[in-house]
């Protein structure tokens, strides 16, 4: 046992005690991890890259009308933000709760029809922050009254 | 001349490494076991301390970090052999009778270089070695790159002892520049201190305040990983050594350490050889005679006449002095930094307890450690130990005389700890009081500890015979004891101020504290009553 | 019915004593030693009887437990208040009468005999009298007025106690010697307030006081004073007893063992389960520690110091119990811990056993890794029967409060299956971490015990060897004869160097370096002390100017001891050494001034003596420089002057001109002989034979340690016989073989 050791002792103290003062001591940092509070679908683009926006059913849920379906065509581009603006993580994730892959939604709210049978989904947008904001997109054929199959249940 | 250079180099080494004497093949073999299995162990603690920097802290272990360690390491290597070649070289005891040996003074020259050389490369079987091997297991390198390894730490070994060689002119130029204008030595110690501590408040004032660790961590490491890329850059020939262990243009790599090595040695031979006898004689024969001024006579009680000759020895031994305390002195910047990493983190309640128990322990860790200079107060003495026994007065003053010393600079440094955390935001005077007292008393009872265990265990006829560069069991047990008061009085304290959460816990501190103190002072007053006088000179 | 239980008690008692004991007058030709073995003999079978007795009271349920606050219980109506407190605070003086009574016929204590004779009987005689209200306390008012089995064990009881307390009390109004005696009282009395405390009924505090909200849990307030208690008792019985003779601690320490057993089986009546069974390792702590001490048990007990120690502290320090301080239960287990954790740590410190070895604690783990074992097999197996079940908490999460990363240890790894009808469940993983903690513990409390012997040992010495130097003061002034202890002790010898009988050993050696050595020197002499290298002449002089010890024998410098008067035969020593050690960093002025401080040279004395001496010896010009810049010669000056700044008696050279040059030596040569003319003394040692021979007045030789001849050398010079001749003629065999041969 010597000065030498010590020293190196001392050095490993000071190393150690930074990092536990940092873990156990410090005044918690109330600023960040700003949560997603809301999800708002602003509407999606057309052909020509113009925004329509969505219209609202009787729940005041956001309802996308469309008149006709081609597999592998139709696509729907979603545009939603997120509430408030300094969010940490404004990321959100889309899912379909569709397994047949007669439609799927991609990570940038890329909604695509493979299947003419498919002639509704919901699609619901939830924050990646682990918080509760989610909304939910109804996609709908306009259908006439002999159009029956390939529903979900709203 | 190689059998002199052998015969030279042997004596040297069988002098310095004395053990014991080991008397058959058996104890040999099995001396030679525990020495590899040393090295597996060091091995083993190096791969662990690897996988925890690779798992738990995330840093890239490959072959930047394994440069950085290299390069860092063979630094500190090269400044090691430096100063040791400066004193085997010009100032060995044992000039004398090899110069006057039948031998060449270059042959001298080499066989000292000879016997550095195998220090180094002990040294480097037991840390360089270990960590080429962890690289390689946690690297998952193949079966060729261990005797690779093998071969370059003993290349490696070599280049410390060259450039040691080769600097060990300037320093030892240096020196005795300094003896002849010892002030400068002063001087430059003073601007060292002062220049750190300006840099460590231009580095604590660049901090972004407040830190928090575990947030930048990511931009941490990769700012560490930057860091050691660009220290890299500087790494000259290590660079060759690395890629080579690492199997990267091997021909061409040893190729290039070969030159470096050849050209290394060359250089010696050309500058540092030469000129060795002479650098060698020089201190002999300008040694600086230095008169004192005559001044008057005064007669002067036991204590005072002891004090005083303490206190002449220690002023005209200045680097011995710096040498005992250099930790101490040392302890107003380090705490000052450490505390001003401390209150850049915005410590909530909690933490400014666990800084105040921190700021304990590092601060009697490096006090304590500062006390050997106590452990080796009797011992010290040697043969003139002698003087005290047969002087009649009190001479167990001697003590006293001693530790008066050694308490006076402690107190010192802590008061001007105390006062440069003082110039940190935040710190109310209530703490640093408190503080400064905890210490005083701890490293008091500390002191008397450390002197008792030299009064009951003096090492007189080991300092008679090697004077400064005797080894003393005391210096080592009081380092211990310090360690443990350091652990003990952190735990009282953490115990007060955070598990108990007791209203007054600094009080209940500082009594504790002035429990040893009274316990360690009255034991020292027995034991110097009872023992001084035991002492046989 | 109580009167008429009373009347046969005492009818029984008077029966006993004359026809047991045979209290009557002394028969002629009986030896009173016969008598007195007899009865002693009669006395240990009524102690084991009662032991027996009393064993049944121990583990039954008392009606009063139940009671607090001095308020009685249905099944006590009827007691007053008061009579309530009586009773409480005469069970507690019966627990302390009936443990001296059980111990008093083992040891021959006069201060147990006292306490028997007289607190034994006045409390069981009270006892007779309130022995109504005792049955009731026991069993209740409606059992209590019918004779049952309560009833006949007190009352044996009571006739055992009384037929030891009342043969103590006649012999000792027989003997008739009450010398002493008050101040004993005060003893007895003090002793019986710490008896009592010792063995409290556990229910005394709460029948008497309640149940105050005091809790000792979590390092509060209480709790710490509990802490201190632990350790504060024992240090106050150790120094209370330590430098009593043996009987006395052993009995000490046995009362308490019993009194550990009493209090902790005391509740075991009530509420007896499979939960309770004694197998906690502090509960066996308590039945191991009572059989150590009775029994002297070196297996038990040293299973005690090692294991159930550490436990008990563990307990004291983070303890299982919750409820206030008062409750029966919670007195009983603070008591058994305390118990644990001091007696058997008393039981080494005042030697009733030997310290344990390395050794003896392995034996220890061994024995508690079996009995680890057996309680796993025991709470597993009873864990059906009582789901509480949890010996050594092996089973409940006591210990898993303290160490919560230890929980995924228990809770992940459980293994459960059906044997014999009963359903097993173990914790394989928790239950070897717990016993590499505790074994882990246990070295490192032998770890603890090794320091703490060192250090108990250490101040044991240091103050054995302070007393013994008081002591030699004391026995110096004694030989002072009422004269100043600064005057020589042998004022007859106020002009020489007396030497007599001188031995020295060094260390651990058997070998002396000198043996027997007898010198006497003289005023104005100058003496050479010779002899080979290792002869033991630098050994003489050295215990001579006090840097050694005298190993015996006697050595005197102008009269006075070298030993028991240091200070002054120092005062009359200049000593130049062998090694001529100096302080290098001084000059040669500084290191002159700094001896003449140590030996108090006034100022004008030292500066007359220092131009003297450095003129001299030719040292003006490096008087100033540091002395590590002066050659061998000019190192040796500097020593003899500064051994000259006192103007000592006696001038003592040891090997003065070894390296000297001729100018050197010629210099000291006649520095020595004029300080002899002035009356002094010069004794110096050398081997160079012709020196001595030109200097010398009388010369002594020294050989292997022993005084070889004291010669003075005109007397040689007349015989014609040199001094070489002389040494030579000492030297061994070898040597003169090899001059023969040489001159042959």
């Amino acid at each position: 046992m010597n000065k030498k050791t010590v020293i190196m002792l001392t050095a490993i103290v000071c190393v150690v005690s930074v990092i536990l003062v940092s873990i156990f001591g410090q005044v918690p940092n109330f600023q960040t991890n700003v949560l997603t509070k809301q999800i708002t679908v602003q509407g999606y683009l057309d052909k020509n890259g113009k925004l329509i926006p969505c219209e609202k059913n009787k729940a005041g849920e956001n309802i996308i009308w469309l008149e006709t379906i081609d597999p592998g065509e139709t696509t729907i581009i979603l545009r939603w933000g997120v509430y408030p603006d300094n969010a940490t993580n404004p990321d959100v994730y889309f899912s379909t709760g569709v397994d047949d892959g007669s439609v799927v939604v991609s990570d940038q709210g890329i909604i695509t029809f493979y299947s003419a049978s498919r002639t509704n989904c919901i699609v619901t947008i939830k924050a990646k922050d682990g918080g509760l904001a989610s909304t939910r997109v109804i996609i709908m054929k306009i259908t006439t009254n002999d159009d029956s199959s390939g529903g979900v249940e709203l | 001349m190689f059998n002199r250079i052998k015969t030279l180099t042997l004596m040297q080494l069988g002098n310095k490494f004395k053990k014991r004497r080991i008397k058959s093949k058996k104890q040999y073999a099995l001396s030679l076991f525990f020495k590899v299995l040393g090295v597996f162990a060091v091995v083993a603690v190096i791969y662990l301390l690897l996988s925890v920097i690779k798992g738990v802290i995330f840093l890239p272990v490959n072959r930047t970090t394994f440069l950085f360690l290299l390069f860092f390491s063979q630094v500190i290597s090269v400044l090691a052999c430096t100063f040791d070649l400066v004193e085997s070289l010009y100032y060995g005891k044992d000039n004398q009778i090899l110069m006057s040996f039948p031998a060449r003074h270059h042959e001298v020259f080499v066989s000292k270089l000879m016997v550095c050389y195998v220090g180094e490369l002990i040294k480097n079987a037991y840390f360089v070695l270990p960590m080429f091997v962890a690289f390689g297991l946690i690297n998952g390198k193949g079966l060729l790159y261990y005797p690779n390894a093998v071969v370059l730490t003993f290349v490696l070994s070599v280049i410390p002892v060259l450039v040691g060689a080769l600097l060990s002119v300037f320093v030892m130029g240096a020196k005795q520049l300094l003896k002849r204008v010892s002030w400068v030595g002063i001087v430059f110690a003073v601007a060292t201190v002062a220049l750190l501590f300006l840099l460590a408040h231009q580095l604590l004032s660049k901090l972004d305040r407040p830190i928090r660790l575990i947030e930048v961590y990511n931009a941490f490491i990769t700012k560490a990983v930057l860091f050691m890329q660009k220290t890299n850059e500087f790494a000259l020939v290590y660079n060759n050594f690395a890629q080579a262990a690492f199997n990267i243009n091997l021909v061409k790599n040893y190729l290039i350490i070969s030159g470096v090595v050849v050209g290394l040695a060359l250089l010696v031979v050309l500058t540092s050889m030469p000129i060795y006898f002479k650098m060698a004689s020089f201190g002999g024969e300008h040694a600086v005679t230095k008169k004192h001024r005559y001044k008057k006579t005064k007669q002067r009680g036991v204590f005072a006449t002891l004090l005083k000759k303490e206190i002449t020895i220690i002023s005209r031994s200045i680097n011995q002095f710096l040498q005992d305390y250099i930790l101490v002195i040392a302890m107003p910047i380090v705490l000052y930094m450490l505390n001003g990493f401390y209150w850049a983190m915005a410590p909530s309640v909690n933490g400014i307890k666990m800084i105040a128990c921190f700021n304990l322990f590092v601060s009697l860790l490096l006090l304590t450690a500062s006390n050997t200079q106590t452990a080796s107060a009797i011992s010290s003495e040697g043969s003139e130990f002698g003087l005290l026994k047969t002087s009649p007065g009190d001479t167990k003053k001697v003590a006293w005389a001693k530790m008066m010393i050694n308490f006076v600079i402690s107190t010192i440094f802590i008061v001007g700890t105390v006062v440069m955390l003082g110039l940190l935001p935040n710190v109310t005077n209530y703490y640093l009081w408190q503080t400064a007292v905890v210490l005083v008393l701890v490293n008091s009872g500390h002191i008397l500890w450390s002197f008792q265990l030299d009064l009951r265990n003096p090492q007189l006829a080991e300092y008679s015979e090697k004077k400064a560069g005797a080894q003393n069991v005391n210096k080592s047990r009081s380092v211990l004891a310090g360690m443990a008061m350091a652990v003990f009085i952190t735990i009282v304290a953490a115990f007060f101020m955070i598990i108990d959460g007791s209203q007054n816990p600094w009080m209940r501190i500082i009594g504790i504290s002035a429990g040893f103190f009274v316990l360690r002072l009255v034991l020292f007053v027995f034991n110097l009553k009872v023992y001084f006088k035991e002492i046989e000179g | 019915m109580s009167t008429l239980i009373i009347f046969a008690i005492v009818a029984v008692l008077l029966f006993l004593m004359i026809w047991f004991f045979d209290v009557r007058p002394k028969k002629r030709g009986e030896s009173k030693q016969t008598v007195s073995k007899l009865k002693n003999f009669k006395l240990k079978i009524l102690s084991v009887g009662l032991v027996v007795i009393y064993a049944f009271r121990l583990f039954s349920v008392d009606v009063i437990r139940e009671c607090i606050s001095l308020v009685p219980t249905d099944a006590l109506a009827g007691f007053s208040p008061a009579g309530l407190a009586l009773i409480t605070i005469l069970r507690i003086f019966t627990n302390v009468a009936v443990i001296l009574a059980m111990m008093a016929p083992w040891y021959k204590l006069q201060f147990l005999k006292n306490l028997t004779a007289f607190f034994v009987t006045a409390t069981y005689v009270a006892n007779v009298f309130v022995f109504n209200w005792h049955i009731l306390s026991f069993v209740g008012v409606q059992t209590a007025s019918t004779l049952n089995w309560r009833t006949i064990q007190f009352a044996l009881e009571c006739i055992l106690v009384l037929l030891i307390g009342g043969m103590h009390l006649y012999d000792k109004i027989c003997d008739k010697n009450f010398a002493g005696f008050g101040k004993q009282i005060v003893v007895m009395l003090l002793s019986i307030v710490a008896m009592c405390f010792a063995v409290l009924p556990p229910e005394s505090m709460q029948t008497l006081f309640g149940l105050p909200d005091l809790v000792a849990n979590d390092f509060e307030f209480f709790h710490r004073i509990v802490i201190y208690a632990t350790f504060g008792v024992p240090v106050a019985i150790y120094f209370a007893t330590k430098n009593k003779e043996y009987a006395l601690r052993d009995f000490v320490l046995t009362f308490l063992s019993i009194c550990a057993f009493v209090t902790f089986f005391s509740l075991y009546g009530s509420d007896f389960t499979v939960s309770n069974v004694p197998l906690h390792l502090c509960h066996t702590a308590i039945i191991l520690m009572l059989i150590s001490f009775v029994f002297k048990s070196k297996k038990f007990f040293y299973f005690n110091y090692f294991i159930n120690v550490i436990g008990a502290l563990i307990a004291v320090l983070i303890p299982d119990v919750t409820s206030t301080f008062f409750e029966p239960g919670t007195l009983q287990f603070w008591y058994n811990h305390m118990y644990a954790v001091f007696l058997p740590i008393l039981g080494v410190a005042l030697k009733i056993f030997p310290r344990p070895n390395l050794k003896m604690m392995k034996n220890a783990v061994i024995v508690f890794s079996a009995y680890y074992v057996f309680a796993a097999v025991v709470n597993t197996w009873f864990a059906n029967f009582d789901p509480g079940v949890d010996y050594f908490f092996m089973r409940g999460d006591h210990v898993l409060e303290f160490f919560a990363f230890a929980f995924p240890l228990k809770y992940n790894y459980i293994y459960t299956f059906d044997f014999a009808g009963l359903v097993w469940t173990i914790y394989p993983v928790y239950w070897l971490a717990l016993y590499i903690g505790f074994v882990l513990f246990t070295f490192a409390e032998w770890l603890v015990y090794a320091s703490l012997y060192k250090v108990f040992d250490d101040w044991g010495l240091l103050y054995r060897k302070a007393k013994m130097q008081k002591m030699d003061m004391l026995n110096l002034k004694k030989e002072m004869n009422g004269r100043d202890i600064t005057q020589p002790l042998s004022p007859q010898g106020a002009n020489m160097i007396k030497i007599t009988n001188f031995s020295k050993k060094y260390g651990g050696s058997d070998r002396y370096a000198v043996k027997d050595f007898n010198l006497q020197v003289n005023a104005g002499e100058v003496f050479g002390f010779i002899g080979h290298n290792g002869a033991g002449k630098s050994t003489t002089i050295k215990s001579l100017v006090g840097i050694q010890s005298i190993t015996q024998g006697k050595m005197e410098i102008c009269g006075f001891d070298v030993e028991k008067q240091p200070l002054q035969a120092k005062l009359n020593v200049g000593y130049v050494s062998d090694n001529h050690a100096v302080y290098e960093k001084l000059t040669g002025r500084e290191y002159i001034n700094y001896v003449a401080d140590l030996y108090l040279v006034s100022k004008t004395d030292r500066q007359q003596r220092m131009q003297k001496y450095v003129e001299m010896f030719g040292l003006q010009d490096f008087i100033d420089n540091e002395i590590k810049s002066y050659s061998h010669g000019m190192k040796q000056k500097i020593v003899v002057i500064s051994s000259l700044i006192h103007n000592p008696k006696v001038w003592i050279l040891d090997e003065p001109l070894t390296g000297l040059d001729p100018t050197s030596a010629w210099q000291i040569k006649e520095c020595m002989k004029q300080h002899a003319k002035e009356g002094n003394i010069v004794f110096f040692s050398s081997h160079v034979i012709e020196v001595v021979e030109k200097i010398c007045d009388r010369i002594a030789i020294i050989n292997g340690g022993q005084l070889k001849g004291v010669y003075d050398l005109d007397q040689l010079k007349k015989q014609g016989q040199s001094v070489e001749q002389l040494y030579l003629s000492f030297a061994d065999k070898a040597t003169k073989k090899f001059n023969f041969a040489k001159e042959g």
